[in-house]
């Protein structure tokens, strides 16, 4: 740059640098919003760097921008200054004075006396700041978007808001769930929800393993014997497989046997009850292979079929839990005991009729009642 | 060379010429400085005015002013080119034999007050052409130079056009300034007819000579000029070309041709002097703009467009000025002009 070399000059010089420093800082603040908001929007949309790396690179090039700007665009050169001067009334006299510096000549040296002359009345102060508005309200929107995006990443950082990438691309809300499958082999079913999606640490609901007339449960392929399970704490997607097995007459009667011993405890059950179960308190009493009604059952309350009773040496001991037994979604499995409603509904008749002519209900019946509904 | 002595000459001689002509013209300031302004820079000046304003008795007073041989050529239909620059006769010598000689017509002068300019053909017209261009004159093939300085200082009425022939565009581009004579203000007007009434003669006196004249003009040539300033001075001329690159929107829509070389040439020699005599030693902005209108006006062939929305010359100049002032970022600090230079910005009879 060629150098203010007239003394005049300086005040004038220093004035414009100084506009030319505050145009600098605006065009670099525009510049460092600009830059900001776009490192901030790639933050946010594509969870890379965060709210640090967007506030740096908005600093290196504010910074570097206002430092480019200031050299390369609005540093005044000693023409520049010429030219602001003279329009402070100086009718392009100190434009024509720089120009004809070296020249010799009576007019010249008049000129240039004239020029100073003037230049000495003119107050480097009325040299006003020309700050282009333009400038101003770009710097101002790049303020406003840069700081606002820095802020959206702030939040989406505490995770208060979602990331751009989430908004963009939502995450599957199932993916974070975990799948637990209960599947029946041949020959039973599944009661309950077969297909349960838990988060992690979650338990599943009870399902129970329901054989068909003719099959008997076995057990789980994990092992569990438990016609009736549930899972806690599950971590791991994973299915359990119900395993059944065919009844068949002959070998197989001694399992048919003690299976029905165990439905006889349905039948025991039923046995004390007044009524409508006299089969059952029959086959409950024999202890045998009544077992296969029992097994087959729907509440216990059914005729057994009186083939396992001839045939079979049941081993039950009438404790059974009626597991066995056919589900229906009228029944209730509490506590690891089948309560039925049918039974309930018939019991509740005969309740009502015992009220209706003033009498009194048995202790059996009352436990019963008791028990469903404290159960329930 | 300029000296010290040359500017101080040029101040008082400025200062007794204005002093002088206003002895015999009333008010018309604008008009008189464009003209004196015409003289020195050696351009030939069109007054455009109706009648009765002061165009001619201008003109007289000038020739008597510079102290120079005064022509005054009335135009009219029948007048013939001859008629303005001469012709050879036949005159017979001692010894009886005939010989052609040429005749000098009325144009070998200094001043040449060509009245009515409008009112002769074309052809008489372009008799003027040579003179004013060139300094010359040719008639049979005989090329005669005319003495300096000269000028042609023409008037044309612009009301009157029924049997007028409008001065063509070469015509036009040889005046240097079209300087449009108004019509004297009330003041003005009782001045002019308290002085009539006392006498109708000029009482100018010579404030210069020709010789003078010639070294004013040297001086003001020598006025530096900064080169924006003249880059600015040709832009302003070649916005008036609608065609050009530099061209302003308002000559795109209002203006079919535009100004000729000639029409810088003749801003930057005038805004010198314009300088000088405000007594400045640089062309500034302010002249060049301010001579624009005198310079321009004649120089642009207006549109229909221009014509059919009565969009003068002057309010095209004007345009352009401001589109060139805020393009270049030329326009003053707020209130920072002094008032005193704001005063000196002469509109040389802008309409």
């Amino acid at each position: 740059m060629e150098k203010i070399k007239h003394p005049l000059f300086q005040k004038h010089y220093a004035r414009l640098v100084t506009e030319a420093i505050i145009k600098s800082i605006i065009g670099g603040v525009l510049i460092g919003f600009c830059a900001n908001f776009v490192a901030a929007a790639v933050a946010w949309f594509f969870e890379f760097g965060g709210i640090w790396l967007a506030i740096g690179v908005g600093l290196v090039a504010g910074i570097a921008g206002g430092v480019l700007l200031y050299f390369l665009k609005y540093r005044p050169d000693v023409h520049e200054v010429a030219r602001r001067v003279d329009r402070l009334g100086l009718q392009e006299r100190v434009v024509t004075m720089l120009e004809y510096q070296q020249d010799d000549s009576y007019i010249a040296t008049l000129q240039r006396e004239n020029a100073e002359t003037k230049l000495k009345s003119v107050e480097h102060r009325k040299l006003r700041f020309r700050l282009p508005t333009a400038l101003i309200v770009l710097a101002a929107v790049a303020l406003v978007l840069g700081s606002g995006m820095t802020t959206v990443v702030g939040l989406a950082e505490s995770e208060v808001i979602p990331s751009g990438s989430d908004l963009v691309n939502p995450e599957d809300p199932l993916a974070q769930y975990i799948a637990v499958t209960y599947e029946a082999g041949e020959g039973g079913e599944i009661e309950g929800e077969t297909d349960q999606l838990l988060l992690p640490g979650e338990g599943t609901t009870p399902v129970v393993a329901v054989a068909e007339d003719g099959w008997m449960f076995i057990g789980w392929d994990d092992g569990n014997e438990d016609p009736e399970r549930s899972e806690s704490d599950v971590q791991l997607p994973i299915t359990y497989t119900a395993i059944f097995q065919e009844v068949t007459e002959g070998g197989e009667e001694g399992e048919d046997g003690q299976q029905g011993g165990q439905d006889q405890g349905e039948g025991d059950k039923a046995e004390d009850l007044p009524e409508g179960s006299e089969s059952n308190v029959e086959n409950g009493d024999n202890g045998n292979g009544d077992k296969g009604s029992g097994s087959n059952s729907d509440n216990g309350e059914s005729e057994g079929k009186g083939e396992g009773e001839e045939e079979g040496e049941g081993k039950g001991d009438g404790q059974g839990l009626g597991a066995g037994g056919k589900w229906q979604d009228s029944n209730q499995f509490i506590d690891g005991n089948t309560y039925y409603r049918d039974h309930l509904e018939m019991y509740y008749e005969m309740a009502q009729q015992i009220f209706s002519e003033n009498g009194e209900i048995p202790p059996e019946m009352r436990e019963f009642f008791e028990t469903y509904f404290g159960g329930i | 060379m300029v000296t010290e002595q040359n500017i101080q000459k040029f101040s008082t001689q400025c200062k007794n010429i204005f002093e002088q002509i206003g002895r015999d013209v009333i008010g018309q300031k604008e008009v008189v400085e464009g003209a004196v302004i015409a003289m020195i820079a050696g351009g030939n000046v069109l007054l455009e005015g109706v009648p009765g304003v002061g165009k001619t008795r201008l003109v007289r007073s000038l020739g008597r002013v510079f102290d120079l041989p005064f022509s005054r050529i009335q135009f009219t239909p029948d007048l013939m080119p001859a008629d303005v620059t001469g012709t050879n006769i036949i005159v017979k010598d001692e010894n009886g034999n005939s010989n052609f000689q040429f005749q000098p017509g009325p144009i070998f002068s200094n001043i040449i007050l060509a009245d009515e300019i409008n009112r002769a053909t074309p052809k008489t017209q372009s008799a003027l052409l040579e003179a004013m261009q060139e300094h010359t004159v040719t008639v049979m093939g005989v090329s005669r130079k005319l003495e300096e300085p000269f000028f042609v200082l023409a008037t044309q009425n612009p009301v009157e056009q029924d049997g007028t022939y409008p001065l063509p565009e070469a015509q036009m581009d040889r005046f240097m300034f079209k300087i449009i004579v108004k019509n004297p203000s009330l003041d003005e007007l009782m001045d002019i007819v308290n002085m009539t009434q006392k006498t109708m003669a000029e009482v100018a006196d010579a404030a210069c000579n020709g010789a003078d004249l010639l070294e004013m003009r040297a001086t003001a040539n020598q006025i530096p000029v900064a080169e924006e300033v003249l880059r600015y001075a040709m832009m302003l001329c070649s916005a008036t070309h609608p065609d050009s690159e530099c061209a302003s929107e308002a000559a795109k829509k209002y203006v079919r041709l535009g100004a000729s070389p000639r029409a810088g040439q003749a801003l930057i020699s005038a805004a010198k002097v314009k300088a000088l005599m405000d007594g400045r030693f640089n062309v500034s902005y302010d002249d060049v703009n301010a001579l624009a209108y005198p310079v321009l006006r004649h120089r642009m062939k207006l549109t229909f467009e221009a014509i059919a929305e009565r969009v003068s010359a002057d309010e095209i100049v004007k345009m352009i000025i401001d589109e060139l002032m805020h393009k270049n970022k030329l326009i003053d600090e707020p209130a920072e002009a002094p008032a005193a230079e704001q005063e000196k910005k002469h509109k040389f009879g802008r309409k």
